[in-house]
């Protein structure tokens, strides 16, 4: 879906870091919509001000577990590190069911190793 | 004589580590209880100098650090008369070395308390030697929030003091370095850009809208009354149900249209898939402008549209300079 009109367009480095920074605000928008009744509507500038919100948040936890990894000379940020982040930033509530989730991903892949064995 | 006097002043900031780290231990009264009984023996050392104005506001400016030491050594007198005799001989050499020396030592002592503490306290203590009491009370107060640390008040615009989560602090900051680093690189831009794409924003602008704002669908321009009865019956359903399948169902219709196009004039694929993305955007932001009273003024526009079947043909074939459709 990246094609385009009349030739190149223009892609400047503004653009491509906007893109980078923050995450897509449609993707931003349903997902709000999901925990909202039917009938609501969600203003353009309540997307764009989650969105801001959302990713420094993920910024957050990623540089608290970017730092353990430093501090340990490993180079891959993992699950584990992710969960051990938000439990160090004080997102107990937050922690324990990701660390459920990801324990499940790792057995649904056991499973699949298995069957493919 | 400037080695004494820096020994001197770091003793002092340790004393005051400890004074702090006992006022958190103690209740607050007890705190000021024990700073009254500094301020006691500041008043009685200040008296026998106070023969000259100059003299006065050096030894106010010297008695600070002069109290604290009295604070570490409560039952030794000679040590405070040590201390007394090195301030005699800089006053008597000279008083521009002496401010000197003071300002060196604010200077160094400033980055330190900085990190240390929120806010730097020996210079406001150098400044104004009565607000020492309050600050004191103050730095007794912030230990009882339990879990919170001061941000420091220069990286902040506000005035007043931010108390954030201890165990958050320092992601805090470094998540601010990070952001001021990219700032200096010229990486971050405050600015939105309202589209991504120059050459779609200007397809989009070219396109024809209807009322209310959405693009001109081919199948109401080409359709008969009859279907345009089932059309305005069909978009009554769809205000009734929610945004999402009003937006699929833009999609479903517009794919219909783009392949029907297709066929007769054989155009590229990448024409119908970029036009697909833009009317999915711009949709999505028009059905949530779009209020009640808004879609009854459209269905009624519909109806308007209907009877006057000759227009739209004519502002389509004429928008439409790329591709023109042959079914008209």
């Amino acid at each position: 879906m990246e094609d385009s009109i009349g030739g190149s367009s223009s892609n400047d480095n503004n653009i491509i870091k906007e893109q980078d920074r923050l995450l897509p605000i449609a993707n931003v928008g349903r997902l709000m919509k999901q925990i909202l009744p039917q009938n609501a509507k969600i203003s353009k500038e309540a997307k764009e001000t989650m969105q801001e919100c959302v990713s420094e948040f993920i910024s957050f936890v990623t540089s608290e577990a970017s730092e353990k990894c430093r501090k340990e000379r490993r180079k891959t940020v993992n699950g584990d590190d992710i969960c051990w982040a938000l439990a160090t930033l004080g997102f107990d509530d937050y922690a324990e069911p990701m660390r459920r989730k990801s324990r499940t991903k790792i057995q649904e892949a056991s499973t699949n190793q298995n069957d493919l064995c | 004589m400037q080695t004494v006097y820096l020994k001197e002043h770091e003793g002092n900031a340790h004393n005051f580590v400890g004074t702090l780290s006992s006022a958190a231990s103690a209740p607050w009264w007890s705190a000021f209880g024990s700073q009254s009984v500094h301020q006691g023996e500041s008043c009685g050392q200040v008296k026998p100098f106070s023969l000259e104005l100059p003299n006065c506001i050096d030894q106010l400016a010297a008695t600070k650090p002069l109290a604290r030491g009295a604070d570490q050594v409560l039952g030794k007198g000679h040590i405070t008369q040590f201390t007394i005799f090195p301030d005699d001989c800089k006053m008597s050499d000279d008083a521009q070395k002496l401010q000197t020396t003071m300002s060196l030592q604010s200077s160094l002592t400033d980055p330190q308390s900085r990190f240390e503490i929120g806010f730097s306290l020996p210079t406001i203590c150098a400044k104004y030697p009565y607000t020492d009491q309050f600050y004191g009370l103050f730095s007794a107060y912030a230990p009882q929030i339990s879990g919170r640390i001061m941000l420091p008040l220069n990286m902040t615009s506000d005035d007043e003091p931010i108390y954030v989560n201890a165990k958050q602090y320092h992601g805090i900051i470094r998540r601010r370095q990070s952001r001021a680093k990219a700032v200096l690189d010229h990486k971050l831009t405050k600015r939105r850009k309202p589209y991504m794409h120059e050459s779609r924003h200007l397809h989009a602008m070219r396109r024809p809208r209807g009322c209310g704002g959405r693009f001109l669908n081919t199948k109401n321009s080409v359709d008969g009354n009859g279907k345009i009865g089932n059309e305005v019956h069909k978009t009554v359903g769809e205000q009734l149900q929610s945004s999402g399948s009003q937006s699929s169902e833009f999609l479903q219709s517009e794919v219909g249209t783009f392949n029907s196009s297709k066929e007769t004039n054989g155009s590229s694929p990448n024409i119908s898939g970029s036009e697909v993305t833009s009317m999915y955007s711009r949709g999505g932001l028009d059905s949530f402008s779009l209020n009640h009273l808004g879609s009854a003024v459209h269905s009624f526009a519909d109806m308007i549209d209907g009877g006057r079947g000759m227009i739209i043909p004519t502002k389509w074939v004429a928008a439409a300079g790329n591709c023109c459709n042959l079914k008209v």
